[in-house]
């Protein structure tokens, strides 16, 4: 045993010293140590090469052994998830040890065990009713495996899921908030193969070693990814980031569709409805890019939302009112309850914001009078607009006013905030902007370059057409035409700066 | 970083050692997973789990995460939660400045019996609430009534009303200007550094001034 | 079956609609009325005098007139019902007759001529349809002679018969037969004005469009043109007035050359291109363009000057003097009620004249009192600056549906016109667009490789669908 141990030891030594060997060596000599470590798992003492052998160090025999270990444990017990592998337990320790510290580029060489042993983290977390206990694990894997990471894999669904199952929403912004461009898929990437880079090497386009071939992900299905970004929406509106949320669920429904409609896109659709009017006190438009048919569908089947949202947005009370009791068994079955009952507290603060682009000062008693059916008591509405107020999320100030009477006035000023905290706020928007804008301009070339339309791509094409010049004889025509109605404008344009 | 593990001794060490709130809630928060692991049935852990969770609830509150305090007590042990008196109060706490009611919070603080590991924690958090209701209250009122004033800094309304002068001169020495004839306090806003902010003006100016010259 | 008979259970308005639906003659002059609703009632005194005003007209236009003065109007409905039921024995038009009589015989059941004359209704029945059939039988001669202007005149006569007798479309349908057998321009600008004037009594206002289009592109004589031109745009406004284009209209009035006279009083005088024109202008345009268009248009003048309250209101208006110019218009709007044309429009017309006063009175103040636009606009109200007064609710109303962009200070009592910040919205449109794009780009870049991976939503799998725990997850949004 010592003798493998020795061997085990000295490959990945070697291997950690990656700046040194070149990356081909490196390629050579890691398929080298699986080769070995295949060839001889059923001689190899697991349990002793466990304990000795350091995760961060030897990361790729260290995750074959505990997934051999896991293996001959599920298969001595007949048991998907052994005792040893339960929370707090010694498997369970090795393998969070070995997620928290692992060395991300071995790993790249065996996905299919890293893979494996975080779904079996998750089950057994799952199992034993305690999923927040993989949630900070997971999380961290994901993180430390790719901190770029554009690409959706099976463990981000399996991740996000454990989320919401633990109600540790925050914990996942994280991952969330780098967003994803890609799916981990084998197929498409097919072309990419006579791209000759190994592995190891930092130049490996990612969604290459995220793909099937290095198995980090199971093989995807439409539903993972709608589903992926579902629990987004649904973590965002959690958190009340009502932005955020309208924006993964608007790509939920905007997925696009072969011949029907899922119905995860439909509940997508229905919280989208509700996160507009919790999060902007009206229905979010809908993205351009849905296609008319796929809207239908989802129009005839949200009518109960339609009609709600109707009398949220025509600040009609009692009607909104009755709606929701209307429709209580439909918001139970679609899980929306929490949601809708938080209509009646977002409707009053927009009634009151509303107010505010009206009115540039009044009493809290007008406001009362304006906004509350009388049955509310003008003490409580003193009390909630003065807590709106008191938040910061009503640009407003209040002034007490000289006895007698207890008159609040409650003044809107013409700018929320004052100039500077205002610029500050600005410049941090542009910054993150310009930051995201970053993102999205990098995904775009990318797509751009997969569909062939790269600059150097249009151009070859364009230079093996050999496009028509103005001399040819049938082209050159349209395009002297054309030329003359460009003309045309341009001297129009002149007129006009005349 | 390996952390020693969770104990109450471990416990009463890092929220002494640590310097900000924030790393309070950071080093708190790694310990959650372990907490998840202990049993709410063996009494000694149970009592280690209701100080951790209320440790973990405060430094939520110390670092103004009202809503992740919110659903941090989601992911407590049910039963534990339930019957806790710690972790009750806790909720009592939660529930009263969630809701705003500026009274409530005060005697919770106040009146409640507080584990004594636990005391610290609590002054500090009222002190903390009292400062961030100080400044809430300058940005959002331009005159004041004294008693209303009393209530949300958790000061005594009713001899507040009265005019009692102790009171006033507490709020007048923050700065706050008392208009006798009126019987309304005029709050000052907390005022923001300049320079900097000039300079941040300058800068944003300048994007402003490229994004016309784009737009032109 | 059901919803037809819910219909009948409406016995009031019922009977209004059927006292107008008369004959098969269903012409849309008779349809508009019906849409219109229930009648409008006019209680003050109108400010014309009844014969004098009627006078002015000819042709069908004054029963038609009449019985509207008569069914809508308190004061004048005995006077102009009667005047009516003349109007309608005169002609040959039995269906308005018994349309006059029973209108009368509702507000004056004693009156004698209530009781409809049996005898001259058979007569002119009888001889009515001796004539339709003289004339079509005429028609059918020519056409076998193959003469082409008599095919014309046959038609015209016919066209013509049918008009006197109330049935509209029939006669519509003659007149436009008369095309092919037009020979000169004179001609065709002849029979295009029978349909038009038949078309505007319809109520047909699209087809009076297109022929006053027809007639305008009509290659005649310069004369011929000059001559046409007041009755087309006088044509072209009335239609633009009813499509609801006031501005248009007002255009088209506004070009009316003041040639026209009492050339076209089978449809309107001089009097009425005033009043149309200075309405629709008042309610369109703002303060410099009715100065320069209207007030400082000469031909345009000649007919102000016989509508001189007209020229006051635009006048009051260009000085922003709003008070007097709405209280000449509230004076005379028991006379614009009682206009055939004018009357399903004088509600709008003021309200946007009255909401443009407001804007425009607002216009050089970053902050005004109440109290002073109390008195300009409502006077006499109580209570000016109480929100519950009528006129802050219809200053809530311009504010929220977006005409006004100021703000009510209710502490101070004033209006306060809302600042513009140039660079803070500079700044949010740009984040805004930035946003955006952001946000839309990365949709479009997910659905490009999501059909890259051949990720499509596909029904074939779906039947393995698993919940996934979903539920439970679901629950975690209280």
């Amino acid at each position: 045993m010592a003798e493998s141990l020795s061997y085990l030891t000295s490959v990945s030594s070697q291997l950690l010293s990656v700046d040194k060997i070149s990356d081909d060596r490196y390629d050579c000599q890691i398929r080298d140590l699986i080769a070995y470590i295949k060839r001889s798992d059923k001689s190899l003492d697991t349990e002793f090469l466990l304990n000795n052998l350091n995760p961060s160090q030897h990361t790729l025999p260290y995750l074959f052994m505990l997934n051999l270990r896991v293996g001959s444990l599920q298969k001595k017990t007949r048991n998907t998830s052994p005792d040893e592998i339960k929370p707090g337990n010694d498997l369970w320790v090795k393998a969070v040890c070995f997620l928290r510290t692992f060395d991300p580029i071995q790993v790249r060489y065996a996905g299919n065990e890293w893979r494996r042993l975080i779904e079996l983290i998750g089950q057994a977390a799952e199992a034993a009713a305690k999923p927040f206990l993989a949630v900070q694990v997971i999380r961290d894997a994901i993180l430390r495996l790719d901190s770029l990471c554009g690409i959706l894999s099976s463990v981000h669904v399996i991740f996000l899921r454990l989320c919401l199952l633990s109600r540790s929403y925050s914990y996942a912004l994280p991952v969330l908030e780098r967003q994803i461009f890609h799916f981990s898929t084998g197929q498409v990437q097919a072309y990419r193969k006579y791209i000759d880079h190994p592995l190891c090497s930092k130049n490996t386009p990612k969604d290459f070693f995220l793909s099937d071939a290095s198995e980090l992900s199971v093989k995807l299905t439409y539903r993972d990814h709608v589903q992926y970004f579902l629990y987004g929406g649904m973590i965002y509106m959690a958190l009340k980031e009502w932005d955020k949320s309208l924006h993964w669920l608007s790509i939920v429904i905007t997925s696009p569709v072969n011949d029907s409609v899922s119905k995860i896109m439909i509940e997508a659709y229905k919280k989208r409805m509700l996160a507009g009017l919790l999060g902007h006190g009206k229905l979010a438009p809908v993205p351009k890019t849905i296609s008319s048919h796929v809207l239908k569908v989802f129009q005839s089947l949200t009518k109960p939302y339609m009609s709600l949202s109707e009398a949220f947005e025509r600040n009609d009370f009692p009607r909104l009112r009755a709606e929701v009791d209307i429709g209580r068994s439909i918001w139970r079955i679609d899980n929306n309850e929490g949601l809708v009952s938080q209509l009646y507290n977002a409707y009053n603060s927009f009634l009151v914001l509303k107010l505010g682009r009206t009115f540039s000062a009044l009493t809290t008693a007008d406001v009362a009078q304006q906004a509350f059916t009388s049955l509310e008591s003008s003490s409580k509405v003193e009390n909630f607009v003065a807590s709106l107020v008191m938040a910061g999320y009503l640009g407003a100030t209040m002034l007490h006013l000289k006895s007698p009477g207890n008159a609040t006035m409650l003044h809107f000023s013409g700018l929320p905030e004052t100039y500077i905290t205002r610029e500050r706020g600005v410049r941090a928007w542009l910054a993150k902007e310009g930051q995201a804008l970053k993102m999205i301009t990098n995904g775009v070339d990318q797509c751009s370059n997969e569909l062939k339309l790269g600059n150097e791509n249009l151009q070859l094409v364009s230079k093996n057409q050999r496009w028509p010049d103005s001399s040819g004889k049938s082209g050159g025509n349209v395009i002297g035409e054309a030329d003359g109605i460009g003309l045309e404008i341009d001297e129009d344009i002149m007129g006009d700066n005349n | 970083m390996e952390l020693p593990p969770l104990s109450l001794q471990q416990l009463a060490t890092v929220v002494t050692s640590a310097p900000t709130p924030t790393e309070l809630y950071h080093t708190l928060s790694e310990y959650e997973a372990e907490a998840c692991l202990l049993s709410i049935q063996d009494s000694n852990q149970a009592e280690l789990l209701s100080q951790y969770y209320a440790t973990f609830f405060f430094s939520h509150l110390l670092t103004d995460q009202i809503r992740e305090a919110r659903i941090s007590t989601q992911r407590m042990p049910e039963n534990l939660l339930q019957k806790d008196p710690s972790l009750q109060n806790c909720l009592n706490l939660l529930r009263a400045v969630w809701q705003r009611n500026y009274e409530q919070v005060y005697r919770v603080l106040r009146e409640l019996p507080w584990s004594d590991q636990l005391k610290p924690l609590v002054q500090s958090y009222e002190a903390h609430f009292q400062e961030k209701t100080l400044k809430e209250i300058s940005r959002a009122y331009e005159a004041i009534r004294p008693a209303a004033a009393a209530t949300y800094l958790g000061l005594d309304p009713t001899s507040a009303a009265q005019g009692d002068s102790a009171t006033v001169q507490k709020l007048t020495a923050y700065g706050w200007t008392w208009d006798e004839e009126a019987g309304l306090l005029h709050p000052k806003p907390v005022a923001e550094d300049p320079q900097k902010e000039a300079r941040l003006y300058n800068e944003l100016s300048e994007v402003m001034a490229l994004i016309g010259n784009r737009r032109s | 079956m059901d919803y037809m008979q819910q219909d009948a259970f409406d016995t009031v308005s019922a009977q209004n609609a059927g006292q107008v639906a008369g004959t098969g003659s269903a012409d849309l002059e008779n349809m508009t009325m019906n849409v219109t609703g229930p009648l409008i009632r006019v209680d003050d005194p109108p400010k014309f005098e009844l014969e004098s005003y009627i006078a002015n007209y000819t042709g069908r236009t004054r029963f038609n007139r009449l019985y509207l003065i008569g069914t809508c109007s308190t004061h004048l409905s005995v006077e102009a019902l009667k005047a009516a039921v003349a109007e309608a024995k005169s002609g040959r038009d039995v269906t308005r007759y018994e349309r006059a009589v029973r209108a009368l015989a509702d507000v004056a059941p004693n009156d004698a001529e209530a009781n409809p004359d049996t005898t001259w209704m058979d007569h002119m029945k009888k001889s009515v349809k001796a004539e339709t059939d003289r004339l079509e039988h005429e028609l059918r001669g020519y056409k076998n002679n193959l003469i082409k202007e008599s095919i014309r005149m046959g038609n015209e006569d016919l066209g013509q018969h049918y008009s006197q007798i109330g049935d509209l479309s029939s006669a519509s349908k003659a007149f436009q037969r008369m095309r092919d057998y037009c020979t000169t321009p004179t001609h065709i600008a002849s029979m295009l004005f029978k349909v038009i004037n038949v078309s505007i009594e319809r109520g047909d206002w699209l087809n009076v469009q297109s022929n006053v289009i027809r007639l305008r592109n009509l290659q005649s004589k310069q004369e011929e043109q000059a001559k046409n031109q007041p009755k087309m745009s006088a044509a072209l406004g009335l239609s633009q007035l009813h499509s609801g284009s006031y501005l248009d209209a007002a255009n088209s009035f506004l070009g009316t050359d003041a040639s026209l006279g009492d050339s076209y009083n089978e449809v309107l005088t001089s009097n009425d291109v005033a009043v149309y024109g200075g309405l629709c202008a008042l309610a369109s345009m703002d303060r410099n363009e009715l100065q320069r268009r209207v007030l400082d248009n000469n031909s345009f003048r000649n007919f102000l000057e016989l509508e001189p309250q007209i020229r006051r209101a635009i006048s009051f208006f260009c000085n922003s003097k709003f008070r007097p110019c709405l209280e000449i218009l509230e004076a005379y709007q028991a006379d614009y009620l009682l206009d055939v044309h004018l009357q399903r429009h004088v509600q709008t017309l003021f309200t946007r004249i009255r909401t443009k006063s407001i804007q425009q009175y607002l216009l050089p103040f970053s902050c005004v009192t109440l109290e002073s636009m109390t008195k300009m606009f409502s006077p006499g109200s109580e209570s000016p600056t109480d929100t519950s007064s009528p006129f802050v609710q219809e200053l809530i109303g311009l504010i929220q549906d977006g005409t006004l962009d100021a703000r009510i200070d209710l502490e101070k009592k004033v209006l306060v016109s809302n600042q513009v910040h140039l660079r803070k919205e500079v700044q949010d449109s740009v984040l805004d667009s930035l946003e955006n794009y952001a946000r839309e780009a990365h949709i479009r870049i997910l659905r490009t490789n999501i059909i890259q991976a051949g990720l499509e939503v596909r029904a074939d799998e779906r039947k393995q669908r698993d919940e996934r725990g979903k539920g439970s997850a679901f629950d975690a949004m209280r």
